[in-house]
């Protein structure tokens, strides 16, 4: 390509790679994608693990954003081959399939919260909602290895594809849709290195299955031929399963917590200059820079040493670090409580409902503690460690359209929904969503027959405190 | 305020009940182009589709706030693309919080009121008629302007979707009460 040739000047041109990926088998990157991994912020992903704290519950997950993106580069090619897509526009999702996670900080989504809760947004555009794809913008425009690989007018194009909803349909669902190239690498991907089947699908029979239909105003959308249900079926459980079982495995969503709980108590109570310069987010270049030198082992190395000994947020992070976790004591559908809780109790993680949710933890830190004997440090102030937190399952039937627009299967002039094709959907009760209220704690458990004798003494007591005061609000 | 929260009203507005996800994507649809709000509608096949507002549907129902019921598939397999159709209802749990809801949101509650009285003013639309409605409209007016009907007409009988003269007309003359089409100019 002739972009690569003039957009090098300096560099020694690099030559077209294959990789060995064992989901994959051989990955072909051509030259200038070769180029755009070989730049530092792109190896960078070599240290951020693609599932967080997943491998301590499936020892073997511990496969990084690096892999995964060359991963998803090359499924958005055979997409793009499937789908005929012209040269440019394949050139185009390939690029940003291979750079959609460049924005992503230590154990990516789990941060997320924290980067969201402590950026400075007097600083930051108007309408910056999402600032991890903010953040893979700005270094997508501003890294100048990343600008030698690519023209200016490209990056544009790239940043414009990997915004949510932005770009045509039919490369939109290839990037960030129902489909898309990214869930088809990670189902296989994680399944494979948690050592799990949940994930399984047959990749190349559902693009066999897969059209780029031009409607008749000349928009192209990406829809399944009716004879691919049943692959479409397999995906979609696919994802229903991994979801269930792999990233909202419990222990997952106590680490998940516990990190989030640590950052906040280092930055707000411990007032670690370090940790608010990582997650104080002011919208330059110059924060990216900073930020995009810390992996997961060194954000867990180094606020878990000994420099942070004896501080709130130190007790945390060595618990993740040497697998000394919360227990889950309480658990409870939302639906239990009466409607004026529920609000307050579904978003209680929210900052706008943070007072209530510090207010509810010490009531429940003082109840936990009242009388046991399964506390590990009795006399302690727990409040800080009590964590109230709530979640959403959702259906398989919500589940299978993500945050995204619904499947359509190529039916003519009048497609039908995905859900409505499948006998097996049908048949699903799409009612089935449910949100929960869990509450962990520093407990220790020297049998499970004290733990369900502590769940059993705490359901009660907890639930009234949560009615009580969430149902004020 | 929240997406959710406009979702619930929109609900108490229209009867505590819509009937069908198409109905509920396009009703929401023309309350926020009449309210200019934005409620992230973006294109999809069969008209402006927002994820948000499915998200925030999902979020009432697993708050008990709004319960579903689906109806028997194949009845409208022939007529349209909907082939089940969804009913979502207001539940007794969501009559309890509403009051303190609207209180609390007075001007957009009103505002919401309005809008959904001038929708079924306008007209007691299929959820087809409601798409080619919406996709028509959100096609024309990406410049903010309002559509002529005869760009309106054309655009509609492009779609495909196995729609009738009978539909597109419907739909054109809803937008025109709604105020969001214009009387085609002589060529």
């Amino acid at each position: 390509m002739k972009e690569t040739e003039t957009e090098s000047p300096g560099l020694v041109v690099p030559e077209s790679r294959t990789i060995r990926d064992p989901i994959h088998r051989f990955i072909e990157l051509n030259e200038q994608e070769a180029e755009l991994m070989d730049t530092r912020p792109f190896q960078r992903l070599r240290h951020l693990r693609q599932l967080a704290f997943a491998y301590l519950v499936y020892p073997s997950a511990t496969h990084t954003r690096f892999e995964h993106s060359i991963g998803v580069c090359h499924v958005a090619g055979l997409l793009a081959r499937s789908l005929q897509f012209d040269p440019d526009q394949t050139k185009l999702v390939r690029i940003a399939a291979l750079l959609h996670d460049l924005g992503h900080r230590p154990f990516s989504h789990v941060s997320e919260e924290a980067l969201e809760r402590y950026a400075d947004r007097s600083k930051l555009p108007p309408k910056t909602e999402k600032i991890h794809e903010f953040i893979t913008a700005i270094l997508i425009n501003q890294d100048p290895e990343i600008c030698r690989c690519l023209s200016s007018s490209l990056r544009e194009r790239v940043v414009t594809a990997l915004q949510s909803g932005h770009g045509e349909p039919v490369v939109r669902n290839v990037l960030s849709g129902p489909i898309d190239a990214v869930k088809q690498d990670y189902l296989l991907r994680d399944s494979y290195f948690c050592g799990v089947q949940y994930g399984v699908f047959d990749l190349l029979q559902l693009h066999q299955v897969l059209r780029n239909v031009v409607d008749p105003t000349g928009d192209r959308h990406l829809m399944v031929e009716p004879d691919g249900v049943h692959a479409l079926e397999q995906f979609v459980l696919a994802k229903y399963y991994l979801t269930t079982q792999v990233v909202r495995h419990r222990i997952r969503l106590i680490t998940d917590q516990m990190l989030i709980r640590a950052i906040s108590l280092g930055i707000e109570e411990d007032r670690i200059q370090e940790l608010a310069d990582l997650y104080t987010f002011d919208g330059t270049y110059e924060f990216i820079r900073r930020y995009a030198t810390w992996g997961d082992t060194r954000l867990l190395q180094a606020f878990a040493g000994e420099k942070f000994e004896g501080t709130l947020s130190h007790r945390l992070f060595s618990g993740l670090l040497h697998r000394h976790l919360l227990k889950l004591v309480y658990r409870e559908p939302l639906t239990l409580f009466r409607a004026e809780a529920r609000e307050a109790l579904q978003h209680i993680s929210r900052p706008e409902n943070q007072g209530l949710r510090r207010k509810l933890e010490g009531g429940i830190a003082e109840c936990i503690q009242k009388g046991s004997s399964l506390i590990g440090e009795p006399g302690r102030d727990l409040s800080h460690f009590v964590i109230l937190h709530s979640y959403t399952f959702k259906s398989v039937k919500d589940d299978s359209k993500n945050d995204e627009t619904p499947i359509l299967i190529n039916k003519g002039t009048s497609p039908i929904y995905f859900e409505d094709a499948s006998t097996l959907f049908q048949s699903i009760n799409g009612k089935l969503s449910e949100t929960h209220v869990e509450v962990y704690a520093p407990v220790c458990y020297a049998s499970p027959a004290d733990r369900r004798t502590l769940r059993n003494r705490l359901r009660g007591p907890l639930t009234t405190i949560l009615e009580m005061e969430a149902g004020e609000q | 305020m929240s997406t959710r929260d406009i979702l619930l009203l929109a609900y108490d507005a229209f009867g505590g009940i819509i009937c069908g996800k198409t109905k509920l994507q396009k009703k929401l649809d023309f309350i926020s182009i009449m309210l200019g709000w934005d409620l992230g509608y973006g294109p999809h096949y069969y008209g402006p589709y927002s994820a948000d507002v499915a998200n925030s549907n999902q979020e009432l129902k697993s708050l008990g706030y709004v319960s579903e019921s689906i109806a028997s598939a194949g009845a409208y397999y022939d007529q349209g693309f909907e082939v089940t159709r969804h009913d979502f209802l207001l539940t007794a749990d969501a009559r309890i919080i509403l009051g303190a809801k609207k209180r609390r949101n007075a001007e957009a509650w009103t505002q919401i009121e309005s809008a959904a009285a001038r929708l079924k003013d306008a007209g007691d639309l299929s959820y087809l008629e409601l798409s080619i409605a919406a996709k028509a409209y959100f096609l024309l007016n990406e410049n903010g302007s309002s559509a002529r009907t005869d760009e309106l007409v054309k655009m509609a009988r492009m779609f495909g979707w196995s729609v009738t003269e009978h539909d597109v007309t419907k739909a054109v003359e809803f937008l025109k009460r709604l105020g969001l089409a214009t009387t085609a100019q002589p060529a």
